[in-house]
């Protein structure tokens, strides 16, 4: 495992403050080619010599994609935009050229790859959301769901009893367990979808805003509950979605 | 810019393509064979490498050196399994198998290289330029490790290794463009000693690896030891005959059992025919019989295509296609099994046996800058991880992320004063260190100073070939941090120049061997020719000159046997320098004949 | 770096897991949650004069999380309801020594330490009120 000294060079570049992006094109680290130092404003390529520009440190994935803060996205633009700019940054387009270009476009490439992965997801999405909003996510920490975590234990009781049971072959009781658990599956499975749409309702509720505070100026206090909203079904989704999981591991 | 080619490295055959302007190609051999049996056999005279090292294989088993990719980055007690399968010894050093042959030892990169090495002399005689740039083709399972010891073996085989790719994703890339396929398919590749499946989709020239599962140790292999097992067993019970302990024969009923099963795929029985020092071993085998053999085999690579499908969010009956790969795919079973699961008929148009190796031409034009209307976008096959308190792997990278990919994590101290903190890389599913794949470790130096000031920034990126590449830099003062990882399972930095270094002196051994080889080859023309000769001057010499002839050709006979190429060749011009004068007269015979038949012809006229 | 023996058995062989009686007066429970990894943690203890005479855990989780509160209920055996309330997450952290990404388990502990305490002092308090509120309604 070599170490990756085009790596270095790439960190160095980013050392630079960001320049201002245009609205057509993505912020780059530099207002200057690293190369031939002639002025670049948000080109992937320089104009004069050519060679490709790291991105900004700053840009976040929206902007990475071109897209304002909002949580519906259109996927077949997601990915259009994805094959183009891979088509861009991809390191296969630049084996035969000097180290610090190949080390531009890896960096380039994995924080490309990283943006398409968590956007394309809804959850990661929301998540990514929340956290550039709100800076981090333990400061909109939501309450904790007393009741949640009191099934999460009642569940896990019976999974144990359960799994003490199955090994000794069938049985009156463990049949009833398995019924019970069975039915406890399916009651979950309809939470989680139900935690979904209204994951979905919220992130109608925060494209509207986000519109609306477009033209009246700031709304933050309202931003701030939708996220914290948002915040509480995701948390809650996660104890739902690893219950379930523990369900579907332990019955087969 | 010189051309570069693509390598299948395989573990039972490995071939070499290009690519022009008509599309890729496999190099044929002065054979015609496109295959290299990836056999090395290390000869009192040097190596031999191919089909010249398979027929080695049965003569001297302990000299020859066969299925080496499956040594790949490994270490001993990862092949402890099947160390009776295979007739040399092994060793551990560094982490790293080492197989002994002889008084030597080499690493499996080093076997490899010479498989390489022939490949780069088969393309550098067809396209008659130098060739030292190459593509290589991996198991899309391969770990870190396995990578990095493929790419090694280029190094030591005096290639540049200008990416490491995917088997399947290779496959796809052929298939692709030769049927201008859009849509999600399924690539299945069993070959020689792996399985692999990939899950695509091709959009607009772009192909996006969805998921990738597999087994980097099952394959055909497998299949011949089951095979291989039972006749063994059939052979002690019926004639008395211990097959184990006798290495030559163990790869004669090896090699039998192969030679079976790809019968058994167009036929639906084959004999098995075994020469004994005292007689023959005889075993009619059928189609079902070999089916019900290696069933279960077949039934665990379902396993990984149903893993892929979901990773990939995807149902069977999604797939538009599926593709065979791999010389293991041609057994009727596989396509049966394969067909049940899809709910489709799978694609083999392409050679199953070549098609990787054209995909690797065809991304090796990529990289040349030439095709630029493609491109590929593969995935990481295995999850990446640090070691946490507790024996468990807690993961960074997850499988099947798009790659080039990176993950930071920031380390502080927790005592004051504290210099280091050591950091174990894994790879794998598991939750336990001990069931992961240890990669390597490496220790970082933090300043002295009051505990959790420190703030030191690890970046694991793993690039396009799927290799791992940590850089550190420390938060406070900006600075890139130098690391020095050390690999559980690879050689050093050091080990591989000692190994190219080496490889100058083998490359010397291979022209010896070479040498003889023609040598002999020109010897046992010149004695037919001559012996041709001698019938057809029967009246045209005396008696003494055709005695004193044969008793050259005789001598020449002997000679060629020995190892030195130079006493052949002085033998040969003896030869040659004794016909002088059996020549010129069979020339002169013919002159006349000719003019004769000229004048002859002249009347006829 | 070596591990002491002591810590990694607390990966191993996690102490004190079990329950006591939740509406007991002299117990306390916290039950707390994960929100990243949706691990959930419930500690109880059980005081007698200001002092904490016992403690356990039940823990859903992974193992840095099971360790860290096998590690809190060691430590809180024998401590008064005031050293109990400075143990802080770091402490834990320091001495399982849990990398950056498993920062949050030792989180989850602190909080279930204080979670308990505070349910045990609202118990407490609510039992000094209880006869004056009976007194005053009479």
């Amino acid at each position: 495992m070599p170490e990756a000294s085009e790596a270095e060079i790439m960190e160095h570049q980013h050392q630079a403050q960001a320049t201002t992006a245009t609205s057509r094109e993505l912020p780059m680290a530099r207002s200057m080619c690293w190369h031939c130092q002639s002025e670049v404003t948000g080109e992937y390529l320089c104009g004069q010599c050519v060679k490709v520009q790291p991105l900004s440190r700053d840009l976040d994935y929206f902007a990475c994609f071109q897209l304002p803060r909002l949580l519906n996205i259109d996927e077949q633009y997601l990915e259009k935009t994805f094959y183009e700019l891979s088509r861009t940054f991809h390191p296969d387009f630049y084996s035969t050229k000097d180290e610090s270009e190949k080390a531009i476009s890896l960096g380039n490439s994995a924080f490309l790859n990283a943006a398409y992965r968590t956007l394309k997801d809804p959850i990661q999405r929301a998540e990514y959301l929340i956290r550039l909003e709100a800076g981090a996510v333990k400061d909109i920490r939501s309450n904790p769901p007393a009741d949640l975590f009191e099934e999460v234990l009642e569940l896990q009781e019976t999974l144990e009893t359960f799994r003490q049971l199955a090994p000794k072959g069938p049985s009156s009781d463990l049949e009833a367990l398995r019924k019970k658990l069975q039915a406890e599956r399916e009651h979950l499975e309809k939470r989680q979808a139900e935690m979904e749409t209204s994951l979905q309702h919220k992130f109608n509720e925060w494209d509207q805003l986000q519109e609306r505070a477009a033209l009246s100026g700031q709304a933050r206090e309202e931003k701030n509950t939708i996220l914290r909203e948002m915040q509480e079904i995701l948390s809650n989704r996660t104890y739902v979605r690893n219950m379930v999981n523990d369900l579907l591991e332990t019955m087969g | 810019m010189s051309r570069i080619v693509g390598i299948d490295l395989g573990t039972t055959n490995s071939l070499v393509a290009f690519m022009d302007k008509e599309g890729p190609h496999v190099i044929p051999g002065p054979d015609g064979q496109t295959k290299v049996p990836s056999i090395v056999g290390l000869t009192d005279n040097g190596l031999i490498v191919g089909d010249p090292a398979k027929a080695h294989l049965i003569r001297d088993p302990s000299h020859t050196i066969y299925s080496v990719k499956r040594f790949m980055g490994k270490g001993l007690d990862d092949v402890k399994d099947e160390l009776k399968y295979f007739p040399y010894h092994l060793h551990e050093k560094n982490g790293v198998i080492r197989i002994e042959i002889g008084d030597k030892t080499y690493s499996p990169p080093q076997v490899s290289a010479m498989i390489l090495k022939e490949l780069k002399r088969r393309a550098e005689d067809y396209l008659k330029e130098d060739v030292s740039k190459a593509v290589i083709t991996v198991p899309a399972y391969f770990n870190d490790s396995q990578r990095q010891a493929t790419k090694d073996a280029g190094l030591i085989a005096g290639l540049e290794v200008l990416r490491i790719i995917n088997e399947p994703t290779a496959a796809s890339l052929a298939y692709g463009l030769q049927k201008k396929t859009q849509g999600l398919i399924a690539i299945y590749d069993l070959g020689g000693g792996t399985f692999d499946i990939s899950i695509l989709k091709l959009k607009d020239g772009i192909f996006e690896v969805l998921a990738t599962n597999g087994d980097s140790h099952l394959g055909g292999d497998d299949f011949d030891q089951r095979l291989v097992d039972v006749m063994v067993d059939d052979m002690f019970q019926t004639q008395g005959i211990k097959v184990e302990g006798n290495p030559e024969l163990m790869q004669t009923v090896r090699l039998e059992a192969e030679r079976v099963k790809i019968r058994l795929s167009d036929e639906t029985q084959a004999q098995a025919v075994i020469q004994l020092p005292n007689g023959t071993y005889e075993k009619l085998w059928t189609r079902e019989s070999v089916e019900s053999l290696v069933m279960d085999l077949v039934e665990r690579t379902l396993g990984p295509c149903r893993n892929a499908l979901k990773d990939a969010g995807l149902t069977a009956s999604q797939i538009d296609e599926v593709v065979l790969v791999g010389g293991s795919t041609r057994m009727p079973l596989v396509w049966r099994k394969v067909e049940e699961l899809f709910g489709k008929t799978p694609h083999s148009e392409l050679n199953p046996d070549e098609v990787v190796a054209l995909g690797a031409a065809v991304q090796a034009d990529i990289l040349g800058g030439h095709t630029k209307d493609l491109l590929l976008l593969d995935v990481t096959p295995l999850s990446l991880g640090i070691e946490t308190m507790g024996g468990v792997m807690s993961a960074l990278i997850r499988r099947n992320t798009t790659i080039p990919t990176s993950a930071k994590e920031m380390f502080t101290t927790y005592v004051d004063g504290q210099t280091s903190v050591d950091i174990h890389i894994l790879q794998g599913e598991r939750e336990l260190v001990k069931d992961n794949r240890s990669l390597a470790r490496f220790q970082l130096k933090l300043p002295p100073l009051p505990a959790g000031v420190p703030r030191v920034e690890v970046n694991f990126l793993i690039d396009a070939n799927g290799i791992l590449h940590v850089t550190a830099r420390d938060i406070r003062t900006g600075e890139a941090q130098s690391v020095q990882v050390k690999p559980s399972h690879g050689l050093t930095d050091d080990e591989v120049e000692g190994m190219i270094r080496d490889s100058f002196q083998f490359a010397a051994e291979d022209i010896k061997a070479r040498q003889i080889i023609e040598a002999r080859n020109e010897a046992n023309a010149i004695i037919v020719a001559t012996e041709k000769a001698l019938v057809r001057a029967a009246n045209l010499i005396s008696d003494k000159e055709a005695e004193g002839i044969r008793r050259i050709l005789q001598q020449l006979g002997e000679v060629k046997a020995g190892d030195d190429h130079r006493v052949i060749r002085t033998k040969i011009s003896e030869v040659e320098k004794t016909t002088h004068h059996l020549a010129e007269v069979l020339m002169d015979a013919t002159l006349k004949e000719a003019l004769e038949s000229k004048k002859l012809s002249d009347v006829i006229k | 770096m070596a591990y002491s023996e002591k810590v990694i058995d607390h990966y191993n062989n996690p102490r004190n897991v079990g329950s006591f009686q939740k509406d007991a007066e002299d117990v306390g429970t916290g039950i707390v949650g994960a929100p990243e990894c949706g691990d959930v943690m419930k500690l109880q203890i059980k005081v007698e004069n200001d002092t904490i005479v016992d403690a356990k855990f039940k823990t859903f989780g992974c193992g840095s999380a099971i360790a860290s509160s096998s590690l809190a209920t060691e430590w809180l055996k024998g401590k008064s309801l005031e050293e109990a309330q400075k143990i802080k997450n770091t402490d834990i952290v320091q001495e399982l020594n849990l990398p950056p990404v498993k920062i949050h388990c030792s989180v989850l502990a602190e909080d279930a330490i204080k979670a308990a305490l505070g349910d045990y002092q609202k118990k407490a308090t609510d039992k000094k009120s209880k006869p004056a509120e009976a007194a005053a309604s009479s």
